[in-house]
């Protein structure tokens, strides 16, 4: 019992609206990611469902049951936060036991279940030092402890790997997905980094100036982004947008790109559009579009190489190339790719899609 | 705290809370100052005495008048301020010096720090009985250095001297507060960006054109702060006339003076009259000072 | 960085110089007070720069009850302080400091203005209010009385100090189960040390020697606190005036606060100036 349900949640603070109803649900034992840029109001979406914001409008259930006035610590929520927020002058062992020490359990059932939670984490010889004495990493482990001490249902997650080194954060993201397989509670979990989004996450969800954008696993935010933001925010390096023109052609559509042209399934739209298409689906020299460029960079990354080209136009765009092409500073190459890659958004940036398809 | 109603907001239970942890301590404040000095304010305008407080009647501007035509209130008057500026000027020019010798990184300035932390952390009333014996006329060790000097030939009487005693409560101020505006100088120093004298120094700019050009304006603003609770306090000046020359009028201050009506002569009417003037004179000397030293952001610091 | 070796060194010599007058001007009087109560009857009235090691004056104020009576009566009347005005003003600091409500500001305003009250302007109200609660003559009054100079101050610099601690730790506490009271108690106490003990030993200080309120509440020897004691002690007349035993009580009153100025010097120091100094 500790799915999630927002329904038309807002918060404002003062006239400043932050959060402009939201509505979203989460399974039980489902594992959900905030995503989106700063600002954008994830943390306040998650201290709202932690109970460290007050809710301005809507409703929260967690378990089926309204939580908007049930103090935080009544919800079934455990949470991590990104500065860890370990009380300093208590061991590490006084850290995780505090929360069952303040709920007045007996003595001998909070040792052991901090010794449960320490061997579980590996953190069983950390357990007399005071977290400054411990590595970030470290850190990041016993603040995890914390939260799982109280076996709650539900755990939210801010940002808590974004104060460590990228080796780590992956260390850590296999801990945190290692934890979610056996665990299995429901799980809110805010980041700004997409991979671990897209590792962790059974669902994404996309988040701009306080709504949502988009929600769906990651591989359909990968392969169906709803707009041209979504589109841009999922996928490293970002997709490469162009601008063309979409104009009825029979019983089709047929797209221009700058001096290339193609015919396509029919669209039922006419008029500009931006084309997306990511850098591993341009090809060097192939594709059903293809125009002239000249390179200006390639960044070897050892298995593939980015190559960055100028088309005519002035316009740059990404190419992601297995291998490691034996290209020169501004050679003349031609790109392309295959239109059933290729995003098409509207002038309101919404994704276009075939009619009848 | 409680929140478990339905009907209470998390905000507001923590806006209850506030109040609720504030309420002892305002409870107390207004205990002890807001209303003691609501009634003194209304006392004045009394023929209260002190043995019997519960009766009295109202006379109007009449303790006003009274005080106002005493000569020995304005004589406390200028005392006071007499005393104030002369004490918070020297202290304030030793204590800058002082200061900047301390700030020079030599072994032995923590030590000092602590010494003269000493002068102003001891009672007054032991630091004036201090200075009495040594300022003895007959058998005090400051006469007798000076007669061994060959600059006096008898003793000199210090605290009876109606001409030498206000100096000499000067005097023994600067001894005991000096270090309160050296420390507090001291921390302002201690907050003055390294990088600009090491630019400056590497500009060639000479150290005296350092301190007046860098040191003394960013340093202005610690200075006035300090000068401010000097200000504060030298106004309300108490302890020091009282036991180095108790019945003196040269070195009666505005609190020695209400406090002699108000228990001495039991007139508690004149007593309050003159405890509201020293409040009105505080009070605008510190709203003229912080008007004019632009020092409402820094005091509320928030 | 070019001045050269010598001229370095007469600098050195310089400040050192100066170091020393400082600190012979700041000591000299204390050492006279010792060596004078070190001095057994009309010897002290003989100027010579060693003293006797003659504790006869020790003697005569120890063995004078109503003297230990006010040294007892400081002690209780300076821990009451410390303690009364550090658990009021931690409430307040947390309401003050880590909530957002409307009054606050007015209300830290309030704290400021109070803290510059003179004590002369409360003097007849705070005398009426003091026998109304029936704490005339006692030493009660004074722990009252002295919340006017330390609440104030401990609100102000516990404030800013709980301000400054970091708001996901409370969150933490909260996510954890605990109650503002618990928070205060068992997170935010223990990690608000060196401010508790800045506010506490200037408190301390002030308490220990704050005279004119002592001096107008206490009408009896035996509830009188030594600051007053001591401002009293007098002769049969003026050439027997008991300089021996004034010294003596006077040293005694001044040893425990030079051990805590030369122990807590940092602490001192930082709790004078996180009033004043903070920007
Ligand atoms: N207490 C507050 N008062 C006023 N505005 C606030 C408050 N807290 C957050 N905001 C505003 O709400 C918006 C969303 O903030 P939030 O912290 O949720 O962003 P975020 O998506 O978590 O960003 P980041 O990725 O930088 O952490 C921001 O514009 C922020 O300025
Ligand atoms: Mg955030």
């Amino acid at each position: 019992m500790s799915g999630i349900a927002l329904t038309n949640v807002v918060k404002r603070f003062g006239a400043l609206t932050v959060i402009d109803k939201v509505n979203l649900s989460v399974a039980e034992g489902e594992f959900v990611v905030f995503v989106g840029p700063s600002g954008c109001g994830k943390s306040t979406l998650l201290r709202m469902i932690a109970g460290l914001e007050e809710i301005s409008d809507g409703e929260l259930q967690i378990g089926g049951e309204r939580m908007n006035e049930t103090p935080p610590a009544r919800r079934g929520i455990a949470m991590v936060f990104q500065s860890y927020a370990l009380y300093p002058h208590m061991s590490v062992e006084r850290n995780l036991g505090f929360a069952l020490e303040t709920a007045r359990l007996a003595a001998g059932e909070i040792t052991e279940r901090v010794a449960k939670v320490a061997r579980f984490l590996k953190i069983e010889h950390l357990l007399a030092r005071r977290p400054a004495q411990l590595s970030g990493g470290q850190q990041q482990r016993v603040a995890i402890g914390r939260a799982l001490v109280r076996s709650q249902k539900l755990f939210l997650f801010d940002e808590p790997l974004s104060n460590l080194d990228a080796d780590l954060r992956m260390e850590m993201r296999v801990e945190i997905a290692r934890i979610h397989r056996e665990l299995k509670a429901t799980t809110v979990y805010v980041t700004h980094d997409q991979l671990e989004a897209m590792t962790l996450a059974d669902r994404i969800v996309v988040l701009k100036d306080g709504h949502i954008s988009q929600v769906g696993t990651p591989m359909e935010l990968y392969e169906h982004p709803a707009n041209k933001f979504v589109a841009s925010f999922i996928g490293a390096p970002r997709m490469n947008f162009l601008t063309g023109k979409l104009a009825i052609d029979g019983s089709g559509s047929r797209l221009d790109v700058l001096d290339a042209r193609h015919g396509l399934e029919n669209f039922g739209y006419e008029g500009e559009v931006s084309v997306g298409i990511r850098p591993e689906d341009l090809i060097l020299g192939g594709g059903d579009i293809r125009l002239p460029a000249s390179v200006q960079l390639v960044e070897p990354l050892g298995g593939e190489a980015l190559v960055h080209a100028r088309l005519g136009n002035g316009q740059s765009l990404v190419v992601k190339a297995q291998g490691k092409p034996d290209l020169k500073p501004n050679a003349d190459i031609t790109v392309g790719w295959l239109t059933s890659k290729a995003h098409l958004f509207g002038a309101d940036d919404r994704a276009l899609s075939a009619k009848g398809a | 705290m409680m929140s478990g109603s339905r009907s209470a907001g998390l905000r507001q239970a923590r806006v209850r809370t506030a109040w609720l942890f504030l309420a002892p301590s305002l409870l107390v404040l207004t205990g002890v100052a807001l209303w003691p000095l609501g009634r003194t304010f209304l006392f004045s305008f009394t023929d209260a005495l002190l043995t019997e407080p519960d009766f009295y009647s109202y006379v109007g501007f009449d303790n006003y008048r009274a005080l106002f035509e005493d000569p020995l209130w304005w004589q406390s008057v200028r005392n006071t301020l007499y005393f104030t500026v002369i004490s918070v000027s020297i202290e304030t020019v030793l204590g800058l010096t002082i200061a900047l010798l301390l700030n020079s990184h030599i072994a032995g300035r923590g030590v000092m720090r602590a010494i003269i932390l000493i002068p102003w952390s001891i009672p007054v009333v032991v630091s004036a009985r201090m200075w009495q014996w040594m300022l003895h006329d007959q058998f005090g060790i400051v006469n007798h250095v000076l007669k061994l000097a060959g600059l006096i030939e008898t003793g000199v009487a210090w605290t009876a001297n109606s001409a030498l005693v206000m100096p000499v409560i000067i005097a023994v101020d600067v001894w005991i507060t000096t270090p309160f505006m050296v420390l507090l100088i001291l921390a302002g120093l201690s907050m003055l960006p390294r990088g600009i004298y090491e630019a400056a120094s590497i500009d060639g700019v000479p150290a005296w054109k350092q301190f007046t050009s860098l040191t003394l304006p960013l340093l202005a603003p610690s200075i006035a702060v300090a000068v401010l609770f000097r200000l504060l306090d030298a106004l309300r000046m108490f302890d020091l006339s009282y036991v180095l020359s108790s019945n003196s009028d040269d070195t009666k201050t505005v609190s020695i003076y209400a406090r002699e009506v108000l228990v001495n002569f039991q007139d508690m009417g004149v007593g309050s009259a003159a405890s509201t003037a020293v409040f009105l004179m505080i009070a605008l000397v510190t709203a003229i000072y912080v008007t004019v030293f632009r020092l409402n952001r820094r005091l509320m610091g928030v | 960085m070019v001045r050269s070796n010598t001229g370095r060194r007469l600098h050195r010599i310089a400040i050192y110089a100066l170091f020393g007058i400082v600190a012979l001007y700041t000591l000299f009087p204390f050492y006279w007070m010792i060596a004078s109560s070190l001095k057994s009857g009309q010897a002290i009235f003989d100027v010579t720069f060693l003293p006797d090691l003659k504790f006869n004056n020790y003697q005569a104020i120890l063995s004078d009850g109503v003297f230990l009576r006010s040294l007892l009566n400081s002690l209780i009347v300076a821990f009451s302080v410390v303690a009364l005005s550090l658990l009021l003003a931690v409430g307040a600091a947390y309401a003050l400091g880590r909530i957002d409500f409307r009054g606050r500001s007015p209300i830290m305003l309030l704290v400021l203005a109070v803290s510059m009250f003179p004590q002369i302007a409360l003097l007849s109200g705070l005398f009426e209010m003091i026998r109304w609660l029936g704490l005339y003559n006692t030493i009660g009054s004074l722990i009252f009385a002295y919340m006017i100079f330390t609440l104030p101050f401990n609100i102000w610099v516990l404030t800013t100090f709980m301000r400054d601690l970091p708001k996901q730790i409370e969150e933490a506490a909260i996510m954890d189960g605990c109650s503002p009271l618990r928070i205060v108690r068992c997170i935010f106490l223990p990690m608000m040390g060196p401010a508790l003990i800045s506010t506490g030993l200037l408190a301390f200080i002030a308490s220990w020697n704050e005279f004119m309120f002592a001096l107008t509440f206490i009408l009896t020897d035996e509830n009188r606190t030594v600051p007053v004691a001591i401002a009293l002690i007098s002769g049969s007349s003026r050439y027997e005036f008991p300089y021996g035993a004034i010294m003596a009580a006077s040293t005694i009153v001044t040893v425990p606060l030079i051990v805590l100025a030369l122990l807590f010097q940092k602490h001192i120091v930082s709790g004078l100036t996180a009033g004043a100094v903070k920007g």
